[in-house]
């Protein structure tokens, strides 16, 4: 009797394993139920209760934002968020900070899956393509008017619409890359800011050469960088098939990262770490030991604060031709959500208000993304105040374009990466590395 | 010939100790080095060359950090959570153990193997269908997702069983020959000799559930249920400068507890792996 009540207890702490464990027979495989829609199976589930939900009139509705952002960022959105509750008296947003951009996207899918699906959810903007592949990102064009869509500036919307126009998220923070200089060691080897990479090396083996700098500039490891150079080098990310990287295919690929492992070589680029680079890279440029620095403008409060020297701030160096690409976060709204009209009031809002966007624009740093913003009061102040910042928002409009982001995934960004390091650390044959680089892709897509 | 044998000895134990000078240092070093950028001024992280002793000590770093977030709640669930997890595993493991190790039963290899197959088998592979039950439970918004799926500690059963077994089976039917029952022989003979093996299973247990991260992560949508990992790793910013400083800062209230512990248990620990070396 003891003994079987031994082998009971051993039993049913094995089976407990078993399940919590993933070898059971009884829990489904976790990739057929994810690969299930997510977005059909939170549907099935949600529909009637939304349905019910909008009936219930005149109770308070509460929206769950899920976020990204921490410390003072955080701060400013929490500060966003209470003026809109204050204003809104049906409506209660809870922003709640959840990770980073790809933790978000694990607990999203997770709790769509499970009925729990957020309102509202901050996407990096390399994230969006696997949402809208999920399908659980609602069309914006049913909420925006035409003068609305019309006052959205293009480059920060061009690459998040659908196959079939749909409009997938709206921006929160957005940014470009923009080049940093260091104007009085420029100023004192009487040399301009450059405006091509060609000048870029021109000017940084001036520099060097003097013993003013250690680097012509720095660079995060980033893949913004990466993506950028094609465009630069007249190349399209993508084929217009999707089933190969077009920028491979018509060689600017290869042409753009040429030219950048050729400036690490001499010297006028420093590559920054994996981990931690932009603080480097930034405190390199800070400390003089780089006379350039190329990274996202919302570095520019704390560059303002800290350089002690006269900074500018420059659109970044053009290639074949100018152009930019976008950087930031953006923000959709949840095809699960149960309380659209009222998610959609609160990013409207956002969009649209004086203490939304425009002051979290103005507070950060990060690019006014509707004309009207721009127009503001208080983004206005802010660029009378640090003239350098209004030259990012002048940027994008003369160049800013994304090429293809939306197709973009997770698996390509690591293959992207991969290639960068392969041609900027280890200093290998960039046309091997593009031809590698090019056959996983084309495995990736097919 | 004494001489040189006696000097061959001394030269052997410089040696000796040289080599666990550098092991110490290469293992202490990080915890030096992150107590030290928890100390210092953003601009002092920065500078290079890097500074090992702080120029001035910041410790309004340690206050940044903790006036960050709700620290205490988050305390307060990391403790809730650990001791919770600790308590359902020794209650379930010791008894499994020693049924492993001194009964044979229908079936004990094939259980033993779901043991080490659920051993194996990492979080990330389950986590889909652990959310999907814990929201059909109506848990999500509570504690128990962050216990429930730890309440068996498979290297706790795999560590005491492999110590119940060099226990002499002798002991154990003397004790039945004084009539002693199974639950018994379990806390009054098993676990009294094998208290070492124990406190290492329970300290492993505490430095892993402690340090969880990903599942809490995933789990915690709300600020209440959230433990001190998920909440430090908040303090990195997404999108603004990071301040390693505060993080660090942060990360000394994670390794503190851990730290006391290990300070309670560590003669059982060392006497548990040199008990397992003789055998």
């Amino acid at each position: 009797m003891k003994k079987r009540s031994l082998v009971s207890l051993a039993l049913a702490m094995a089976l407990t394993l078993t399940a919590c464990g993933g070898g059971g027979q009884s829990a489904p495989a976790p990739e057929s139920k994810a690969e299930q829609t997510t977005a059909a199976a939170a549907e099935s589930k949600t529909e009637t209760q939304a349905e019910a939900k909008t009936e219930s009139n005149g109770e308070k509705v509460t929206i769950e934002f899920w976020h990204a952002w921490s410390g003072s960022n955080a701060e400013r959105l929490d500060k966003a968020v209470e003026i809109f509750n204050s204003t809104h008296d049906n409506i209660e947003v809870v922003a709640t900070n959840q990770g980073d951009y790809w933790a978000i996207y694990t607990k999203a899918l997770a709790a769509i899956g499970a009925g729990e699906s957020p309102d509202v959810c901050m996407i990096g903007t390399d994230g969006v393509g696997p949402y809208a592949e999920e399908g659980v990102l609602e069309d914006l064009t049913q909420y925006l008017t035409k003068e609305e869509l019309d006052d959205l500036v293009p480059a920060f919307t061009d690459t998040y619409w659908g196959d079939n126009g749909e409009l997938w998220v709206l921006s929160w923070g957005r940014s470009c890359p923009v080049l940093f200089a260091n104007e009085d060691m420029l100023a004192e080897a009487g040399l301009k800011v450059p405006t091509t990479w060609a000048e870029v090396d021109e000017v940084s083996q001036k520099l060097i050469s003097e013993g003013k700098t250690s680097y012509g500039f720095s660079m995060p490891y980033d893949s913004w960088y990466f993506l950028m150079i094609v465009p630069q080098m007249g190349g399209k990310l993508f084929n217009d098939d999707l089933t190969a990287l077009g920028c491979v295919e018509d060689g600017t690929l290869a042409k753009g990262l040429q030219l950048y492992q050729d400036m690490v070589k001499n010297q006028t680029m420093y590559f920054g770490p994996t981990q931690n680079s932009n603080d480097s890279c930034r405190s390199l440029f800070l400390d003089g030991q780089s006379a350039m620095f190329l990274t996202s403008c919302s570095n520019v409060k704390t560059v303002d604060e800290n350089a002690s020297f006269k900074y500018s701030v420059n659109p970044v160096p053009a290639g074949d031709r100018k152009a930019v690409n976008t950087g930031g976060c953006t923000f959709g709204l949840m095809s699960a959500s149960e309380h659209k009209q009222e998610a959609w009031e609160f990013m409207q809002w956002y969009m649209t208000a004086e203490e939304g966007a425009a002051t979290i624009a103005s507070q950060t740093g990060y690019i006014p993304w509707t004309k009207s913003m721009s127009e503001t009061q208080v983004v206005k102040d802010f660029w009378a105040n640090v003239p350098e910042a209004q030259n990012s928002y002048k940027q994008i409009l003369d160049c800013g374009e994304d090429s293809g982001r939306t197709k973009v995934t997770g698996d390509f960004l690591t293959e992207f990466m991969s290639t960068f390091e392969a041609i900027l650390y280890d200093l290998g044959d960039v046309n091997a590395a593009v031809e590698e680089l090019d056959r996983e892709v084309k495995a990736s897509l097919e | 010939m004494k001489g040189s044998y006696q000097t061959r000895i001394k030269i052997q134990g410089i040696i000796s100790s040289l080599i666990k000078v550098f092991i110490v240092f290469v293992f202490v070093f990080p915890f030096l080095w992150m107590l030290s950028i928890s100390l210092q001024s953003e601009t002092e992280i920065n500078s290079f060359p890097a500074t090992l002793i702080p120029a001035v000590p910041q410790f309004s770093n340690y206050l940044t950090a903790w006036r960050a977030a709700p620290f205490l709640k988050y305390l307060r669930n990391s403790v809730v959570v650990t001791g919770a997890i600790i308590v359902f595993q020794v209650i379930i493991m010791v008894p499994a153990a020693y049924a492993f190790a001194k009964h044979d039963f229908k079936g004990k290899k094939l259980l033993f193997g779901m043991v080490l197959i659920g051993f194996m088998t990492p979080l990330q592979v389950t986590f889909i269908p652990l959310y999907y039950m814990f929201a059909d439970w109506g848990l999500l918004k509570t504690l128990w997702p962050q216990i429930l799926p730890f309440l068996a500690d498979t290297f706790g059963i795999f560590l005491l069983r492999q110590y119940f077994m060099q226990i002499p089976d002798e002991l154990i039917e003397a004790a039945r020959l004084d009539n002693a029952g199974e639950m018994k022989i379990i806390f009054k003979l098993m676990m009294p000799m094998a208290k070492a093996a124990l406190s290492t299973a329970v300290l492993f247990s505490f430095v892993s559930n402690w340090n969880s991260y990903f599942w809490p992560m995933v789990i915690s949508s709300v600020d209440d249920i959230r433990p001190l990992t998920v909440g430090i790793a908040a303090l990195k910013d997404t999108e603004g400068m990071t301040m390693w400083n505060v993080i660090f800062a942060g990360n000394m209230f994670l390794i503190g507890p851990i730290l006391i512990v290990y300070l309670f248990c560590s003669k059982y620990i060392i006497k548990a792996f040199a008990y397992n070396g003789v055998k």
